[in-house]
């Protein structure tokens, strides 16, 4: 909220005094990066000569710059865009009245006249902007959070974490709260509260960090209203951006998640077009993304680089000790754990089917159900569960649990069952693998890469007969079950600090 | 550089002097402008309308748990207001 105090000829003047300093001091900031030496002049003078060096070098990465220094924000493509336009119709002389007029309606439409700027220009910037402002940990965040505090050593000073400001304009260092949930998720130093919400007054004196000619490792999927500013950094301003590629699910298998997903994914498909390289977490996601950079020629663009970056298949020292303390009870059914966000596409209904037709011919087991999901997705499976549960079979699904529950369950667990039907991982079946626990999955995909490795019954996850006699080999076949075992205890599971040594040696290179 | 010059030049920086004033004023008017809007009635009986086509978009932008967390600390913030 701004502030209302009563208005008077002495504030608007005090403010406008303030609104011309701050500016001028942004300037100064700028100035150095375009060549430009603007010591001792007013700011006035000090734009007029920006303006016309921009003018003259007629390159879109100074252009993107001065519109940062006037406005303390990053403009859109089209801002950008309508600016660079202005200048190469203006002469030199009219080249800071065609600034003023194209960051005009940025400049009112946002509270950013009093904010300083910084550049950043020689370290690595890491936005982790959904990791920072929530308490969710579920793929990427988990992702995330196990792979930037591997940075937090010998590298600690060659990348600063970044988030986007409130309203949703710029950059800006993460508060102490925010730099816990990033690297100390699982050890907090800070009691767990929500980021305050800013005023007005205090938005305008934001501090906003610009990368400029750095580069920028974007480590999550972005929200739908930045990617149009993340695309003008990715085209215009001379940083480069890379990006860790999850998946295409929201697009290729849109048939399975909601529109709005989808459209937020193809408005971050065309900061991908003009991204430098895109790391993908396995090689099927890779594969998609690659799939997406040929189709680009197209539009007579190269797009970036796509490169596999298989994730890390090791569990946290915290999940592999809450899965230890656990203790198997001899006599109690075995358990069959399935973890998974609940949607269409993790096919918890054909594992379902499956259990109910195992208990039906009188195998004994619980099988128990671990994940989060909309209302609309969970209704009508809930109550299939509850029904199964009240004829007799052991059943349930949890919708809420904590880590350390959830690992507990692991170590309880006969075996797990994840026939997903698309994935750009799949680390519940990675650390089921990791945790020593056989996993029924799919036979194709991410799912197949972790799975040719050993540990597993691989099935044609459309294929319910399928999913039914895995199932039933695993709770009947204690040899087939033992050769799993064998085979998990000969792996070696990747490190998040290997996968975080390739990530940075990318990212460096 | 003769005193013509020196005129023109000076007349050149009270003109972009004026012109930077005017940007100022103007970009920070607008801003005014918004919190006078903001405190029409219509603007106020028009509010609910908004704050369910904002929580939507935040619910499309980052799911509908943390868009209710966030709605949560927004009512929290207003009501502490009052």
């Amino acid at each position: 909220m701004t502030s209302t105090a009563p208005v008077t000829t002495e504030n608007v003047s005090d403010e406008i005094g303030a609104l011309r300093a701050a500016l001028g001091t942004r300037l100064e900031v700028v100035a150095p990066a375009l060549g430009v030496d603007v010591s001792g002049l007013t700011p006035s003078e000090q734009l007029d000569r920006l303006a016309r060096s921009v003018h003259e070098s007629a390159d879109p990465a100074s252009a993107w710059l001065l519109f940062v220094g006037v406005t303390a924000t990053f403009p859109s493509t089209a801002d950008l865009a309508a600016l660079r336009r202005a200048l190469l119709l203006a002469t030199p002389a009219t080249a800071m009245l065609a600034v003023l007029e194209r960051t005009m309606d940025v400049q009112s439409r946002t509270h950013s006249g009093l904010r300083t700027i910084e550049l950043v220009s020689d370290t690595v910037l890491v936005d982790v902007d959904f990791c920072a402002k929530y308490e969710h940990n579920t793929g990427i965040q988990r992702v995330v959070r196990h792979m930037v505090p591997e940075w937090s050593g010998d590298r600690a000073e060659g990348h600063r974490l970044v988030a986007w400001n409130q309203d949703s304009t710029g950059y800006r260092e993460l508060t102490a709260e925010q730099v816990d949930r990033v690297l100390h998720w699982n050890d907090r130093r800070l009691p767990k509260k929500d980021d305050p919400v800013l005023t007005d007054a205090d938005l305008r004196r934001e501090h906003v960090l610009v990368p400029w000619r750095a580069t920028l490792l974007v480590a999550e999927v972005p929200a739908f209203h930045v990617c149009d500013s993340l695309t003008s950094i990715a085209r215009w301003s001379g940083t480069a951006v890379d990006l860790i590629g999850y998946d295409a699910i929201p697009l290729v298998s849109a048939d399975s998640v909601p529109n709005a997903e989808s459209e937020r994914f193809a408005r971050y498909l065309t900061i991908v077009k003009h991204a430098r390289r895109v790391y993908g977490i396995s090689v099927s996601a890779a594969d998609e993304f690659r799939g997406f950079v040929a189709t680009l020629p197209s539009q007579g663009l190269s797009g970036p680089e796509v490169v596999d970056v298989t994730l890390a298949t090791e569990v946290s020292p915290v999940a592999r000790a809450a899965a230890s303390v656990v203790t198997v009870d001899p006599e109690a059914e075995p358990v069959v754990l399935c973890v998974g966000s609940h949607e269409p596409r993790k096919n918890q209904d054909a594992t379902l089917f499956a259990a109910e037709l195992l208990h039906r011919e009188g195998h004994r087991f619980r099988i128990v159900f671990v994940g989060g999901g909309s209302r609309l997705a969970t209704m009508h499976f809930d109550k299939r569960v509850a029904k199964l549960s009240a004829s007799g079979m052991k059943v349930e699904s949890h919708r809420r649990l904590g880590d350390s529950e959830l690992w507990g369950l692991f170590g309880v667990a006969r075996f797990t069952v994840f026939v997903s039907l698309h994935e750009g991982f799949g680390l519940p079946v990675a650390e089921s693998l990791a945790l020593g626990v056989p996993v029924v999955t799919s036979d194709f995909g991410s799912l197949d890469e972790i799975a040719r490795v050993g540990g597993c019954l691989q099935v044609d996850p459309r294929d319910d007969t399928a999913i039914v006699d895995a199932m039933r080999t695993l709770l009947t076949d204690d040899a087939e079950h033992a050769r799993l075992l064998a085979e998990i205890a000969e792996q070696r599971p990747k490190s998040w600090r290997s996968y975080a040594d390739e990530i940075w040696t990318a990212v460096t290179a | 550089m003769n005193q013509d010059q020196t005129t023109a030049e000076k007349d050149l920086e009270e003109l972009r002097e004026a012109v930077l004033d005017d940007w100022l004023t103007v970009t920070s008017n607008v801003t005014d402008a918004l919190r006078d809007i903001q405190q029409t009635v219509s603007w106020r009986v028009t509010r609910p309308l908004r704050a369910a086509k904002t929580f939507s978009r935040k619910v499309d932008e980052v799911g509908v748990v943390p868009a209710g967390r966030l709605a949560a600390v927004e009512v929290a913030r207003r009501l502490g207001r009052r």
